[in-house]
């Protein structure tokens, strides 16, 4: 659609009636716009002219907000808004809330139709902006208020008034006890979704009292709580339950995998990784009475697989056990009895080459394979890969120590599909990477030279080239090509220079993470041409750099979207220069890490400022 | 029959009755120089018997008193003979002389036969005792054997200090000694014929005091308390002998299993009832007691309205009190918070309740300063509503500027006056926090 929006833009110009997309009807232009899957295209489209932004404004069900400024009169426009997203608003807090209801005409309508909110990180909520917005949102179907690492048991008082809920996203919230838990488990019944990660503060008493009040449950997911067997238990009578993601839970033991076995009939995902506590023949008695199996991840719990595990399973997609010793002819196995595997993880599984062709030549399907520190794999293993498995999206291939260019090779030219390659620690050359280039859709590459990649790369979306000490300016500067970069990781690159900085930030204006870590040859004038540029960055690490009192004061107040920043280790900044940089900040930032010998200097006013509206300050 | 006879019979009853066994011997050694054998023999049987009355009588000693006895009877003939041959030659005075004679005879006879088959006496009952507590235990109970073992029991509690010699030993239970502070109910499965059931009466029961002295009546809770009082009484108290702990020294017999049974009529640890628990010790029987059938008369003083029957659980109850920090929306508190959540398991429409200290400190920290009078109106609601209405009280004519800072809030919309618990009381309703018509809430306010 690239082309669309310039030569929309063109007849814009001209004149409006001449175009015909202007004379076709309402009906079929709003057709058209539900083709438009991209984001970007969408935004080309309603940036042509106003009968086009009006029509995108009728059918525009999506909104991710960025800033707050004008929002109440342009949610009030927007007719059919289902799903709201403030997640990387910067300052979204109790009193932005407050604003937003008071000032649209009530009764409030747009709210009504609103069906899924997203409010991850918006840590500046507290019970009462959270309890007005789920209020005003009556017909509220999906909530994700992760890491909001405020809210508490109060909080989940006022979600629970959402009883129509199907999807609640509850990750790393702290503070949210079983008491919290109880009053959502006890109101809303019609839970679906339940992702309760990092939840520290409930135990078996409000996930057995969940299991036994919301019927309905499909998707649940307790990883990282403490829960034990007593609460799997209960789990496992729940009729309806697909998926269960229990990683590191410490107290998960075999008992727990025999509830399941006896229990939850429509079982069909099942995440057990990392809980250390597990035998394997538990595990395959699972994997034997569930025939609905989709997916299985069992990374790290067992040290080896026995050689007589045997999988039958026309229905398994995902198959992960990574840190297990496995046997080539086990291998060989799962690839001629699992043919419908999609990914497999196998990171650190420490096998052959005869395993993994046996695997693949059954498997022709696999799209995502994770072979991590598969230490004795050649490049016969990753042409047979390349050969068997053309639809390959992603290879993690880190620490393979024998694989060269050849391999390289064989990949760029059999699959074109490929997007994501982890070639670290893997001793590549430019050769190497020429080849790979030819594969349009890389998007996560770890090494040291540039040019090919970018000619080659076009969509390139996340790179880390860290430590990576003989790229110079000139190679940053083949970066400023890639218009879709996301993510850029140049940690420690000492020849990188302001120059550098000034081509990359003009070219990547989508950049909205970046790590500068340990750039030391970087001067205030790369930093300001960067706070001019990026105006997308949300996170950003300065710590180790060179960048003066002025330069950060100018840098923090200018990149509005700016929401994490790292700033540790910074030689030419004072603590006044810290707290005047802070200060124009302050109502932006949710993370900040800053020096562990700042603690006692900075202003304690200050942090208390920060930490009002949201921010959590970490101390190095 | 001679007349005398009979007198002599009732005079020798007379005699018996009134003279100890010691000069009855001595009368006989006047008498007679045979006596003595016998003697000897009677002091060896006699300290068997009472040193260990459950030791079988020696058959051959009786064998050989009854064969004296009979040699003793045949002279006894011999002479009466002689007095009857002799009659018509002799006076009264010698005829007087010869006819005390013989009565003393007699009697030394009867009271040799008596002391004899007293020696026998101890042996006999405890066979005839333990044969008759076999028989009990089909679960019917003789009341009356019940009875004569709970006086027994009572009584050689009560004599603790004194030399029982055991007519019937049943050694006592003391029940200081018991370990299990209550009644717990372990279910124990015991077959009905396999244990003995003993049931106190109420008044045994609730008695205070178990052991008395015997010189001045004082009642003590425990033996060892009582044995420290009788110190006060005399030298003879204060020998170890006399402050040992009574029958330490024997081992207890292999006796059956006791139960114990609850005195009140249609309580299900009655042995009456259908489907009988027995307690297990008498402390259990106490305190079941206590807590079922009395009224609870101790009151905890500080939340004045949990009353109990036993101290010790009142004891245990202040322990707690006022730290119950798990709310039901019932009202119900708790002090775990795994009762909380299986009373909520357990009742539809039940929510634990966040105490309102805890709200309260989380409100003061927002509200400080700023009241929003057009939020007073809010206040007039009658029925409780999340007080999160305030903020869409906010008319749109308000200045903006306001909103600028967080504490904008007003205080009668804030959280301290999150209900007590009463107001949680017909949770049917309050449970859900925003009613559907609070929805709206914005737009109802302004057309007010």
């Amino acid at each position: 659609m690239r082309h669309f929006s310039v030569s929309g833009s063109a007849v814009a110009m001209v004149g409006r009636s001449a175009h015909i997309l202007t004379l076709l009807p309402d009906e079929l232009i709003l057709r058209i716009i539900s083709f438009l899957d991209e984001e970007t295209d969408r935004k080309s489209f309603r940036c042509v002219c106003r009968d086009f932004y009006r029509l995108d404004s009728l059918c525009r069900e999506h909104i991710r907000v960025l800033r707050l400024d004008f929002v109440e009169s342009l949610f009030s426009k927007l007719g059919s808004l289902t799903s709201l997203d403030f997640s990387v608003c910067p300052r979204f807090d109790d009193a932005a809330v407050a604003q937003l209801f008071s000032h649209s005409s009530p009764p409030c309508i747009w709210t009504r139709s609103v069906r899924k909110l997203t409010l991850a990180r918006c840590s500046g909520l507290t019970l009462r902006g959270l309890g007005v917005m789920v209020k005003n949102c009556v017909s509220l179907d999906s909530l994700d208020i992760s890491y909001c690492y405020g809210l508490g048991d109060l909080e989940a008082t006022a979600l629970s008034c959402a009883v129509g809920l199907r999807e609640l996203i509850l990750d790393q919230c702290l503070n949210i006890s079983d008491v919290g838990l109880a009053k959502i488990a006890l109101s809303c019944v019609k839970l679906e979704t339940l992702s309760i990660k990092w939840c520290f503060g409930v135990t078996d008493l409000a996930v057995v009292l969940l299991s036994k009040k919301c019927a309905e449950l499909k998707h649940l997911d307790l990883s990282y709580t403490k829960i034990t067997s007593n609460s799997l238990r209960w789990i496992s009578k729940i009729g309806k339950l697909e998926s269960l993601r229990s990683l590191s839970c410490g107290s998960v033991d075999d008992i727990c995998l025999h509830y399941i076995r006896d229990g939850c009939p429509s079982l069909q995902v099942l995440d057990i990784s990392r809980c250390d506590k597990l035998s394997f023949p538990a595990l395959a008695s699972v994997v034997k009475t569930h025939n609905d199996l989709v997916e299985l991840q069992a990374n790290y719990c067992f040290s080896e697989i026995p050689v007589n595990f045997i999988c039958y399973s026309n229905k398994l997609k995902v198959f992960s056990i990574d840190g297990a010793q496995v046997s080539s002819p086990t291998l060989k196995s799962l690839g001629q009895n699992c043919k419908k595997l999609i990914e497999i993880g196998l990171g650190k599984c420490r096998f052959t080459d005869d395993g993994i062709m046996g695997l693949v030549s059954g498997c022709p399907d696999l799209k995502i394979l994770n072979l991590t520190c598969c230490y004795a794999l050649s490049d016969i293993a990753i042409c047979s890969i390349a050969e068997s498995c053309k639809a390959l999206v992603s290879l993690r291939l880190e620490c393979c120590k024998f694989i060269t260019e050849w391999s390289l090779y064989h990949l760029g030219s059999c699959c074109s599909f490929l997007r994501d390659v982890d070639l670290t620690d893997c001793v590549i050359n430019d050769t190497g990477l020429k080849y790979l280039s030819k594969c349009s859709r890389c998007y996560n590459i770890g090494d040291n030279s540039l040019a090919s990649l970018c000619y080659g790369c076009r969509k390139l979306q996340k790179l880390i080239i860290s430590y990576c000490e003989s790229v110079t300016d000139k190679g940053i500067s083949f970066l400023s090509y890639l218009d879709e970069l996301v993510d850029l990781e140049l940690r420690g690159l000492l020849r990188f220079s302001s120059n550098g900085l000034l081509r990359l930030v003009a070219g990547c204006r989508r950049l909205s993470r970046l790590d500068l870590k340990h750039c030391p040859n970087i001067d205030d004038s790369g930093f300001l041409a960067m706070a001019y540029y990026s105006k997308n960055l949300q996170q950003i690490n300065l710590s180790c750099s060179a960048i003066s009192n002025a330069g950060l004061r100018i840098v923090m107040g200018n990149l509005t979207c700016l929401q994490d920043a790292k700033l540790v280790n910074l030689s030419n900044v004072t603590v006044d220069g810290i707290e005047v940089a802070l200060r124009v900040c302050c109502s932006r930032l949710k993370k900040l890490k800053l020096a562990a010998s700042l603690q006692l200097v900075i202003s304690y006013e200050l942090i208390n400022i920060l930490e009002a509206k949201g921010c959590r300050v970490r101390w190095i | 029959m001679d007349p005398d006879k009979g007198v002599a019979a009732d005079s020798w009853s007379l005699l018996f009755s009134e003279m100890d066994s010691d000069s009855l011997y001595g009368s006989g050694r006047q008498f007679s120089g045979l006596d003595y054998p016998f003697r000897a023999q009677v002091s060896d049987v006699n300290p068997q018997a009472q040193g260990s009355g459950e030791k079988d009588w020696d058959s051959r000693t009786i064998l050989s008193n009854l064969s004296f006895l009979e040699k003793k009877i045949h002279q006894l003939q011999d002479l009466v003979h002689v007095v009857v041959g002799r009659r018509d030659y002799v006076t009264d005075d010698i005829l007087l002389q010869q006819q005390q004679l013989i009565t003393a005879d007699l009697t030394s006879i009867i009271v040799q036969l008596i002391s004899t088959a007293g020696s026998l006496l101890p042996s006999v009952k405890k066979h005839i005792f333990s044969s008759e507590r076999s028989s009990i235990g089909g679960g019917e109970l003789n009341h009356q054997k019940d009875v004569v073992l709970q006086q027994s029991n009572s009584v050689s509690k009560v004599e603790d200090q004194s030399d029982s010699k055991g007519f019937v030993q049943t050694d006592p239970v003391e029940d200081h000694e018991m370990k299990s502070d209550d009644d717990v109910d372990d279910m124990e499965s015991l077959t009905p014929g396999s244990y003995q059931i003993l049931q106190l009466e109420k008044e045994e029961i609730l008695a205070p005091h178990t052991h008395f002295c015997m010189i001045c009546g004082k009642g003590f809770k425990r033996d060892a308390n009582l044995r420290m009082h009788m110190r006060g009484h005399g030298d003879e108290y204060k020998t170890p002998a006399a402050l040992a702990k009574p029958n330490k020294e024997s081992p207890p017999e292999p006796v059956l299993l006791r139960r114990y049974s609850c005195p009140y009529a249609g309580c299900k640890r009655n042995k009456d009832h259908k489907k009988f628990q027995p307690l297990k010790t008498i402390l259990c029987v106490k305190n079941h007691y206590k807590r079922t059938h009395c009224d609870k008369t101790y009151m905890c003083s500080r939340c004045n309205s949990k009353k109990f029957s036993v101290i010790a659980d009142l004891k245990t109850h202040e322990k707690h009190c006022g730290r119950d920090k798990w709310l039901c929306s019932c009202g119900t508190t708790f002090s775990r918070k795994d009762k909380l959540f299986g009373h909520i398991g357990l009742f539809q429409g039940h929510t634990p309740v966040i105490p309102a200290e805890e709200i309260k400190g989380y409100s003061a920290t927002l509200d400080q300063q700023h009241c929003n009078e057009a939020a007073n109106t809010k206040v007039e609601q009658p029925e409780f509503k999340c007080n999160l209405d305030a903020i869409d009280v906010e008319g749109p004519a308000d200045d903006s500027t306001r909103y600028a800072s967080p504490l904008f809030f007003d205080k009668n919309g804030s959280y301290q006056d999150f209900p007590p618990r009463t107001q949680f009381e017909d949770c049917g309703s309050s449970f859900s926090f925003f009613t559907a018509r609070d929805g709206y809430y914005a737009g109802s306010s302004n057309t007010e």
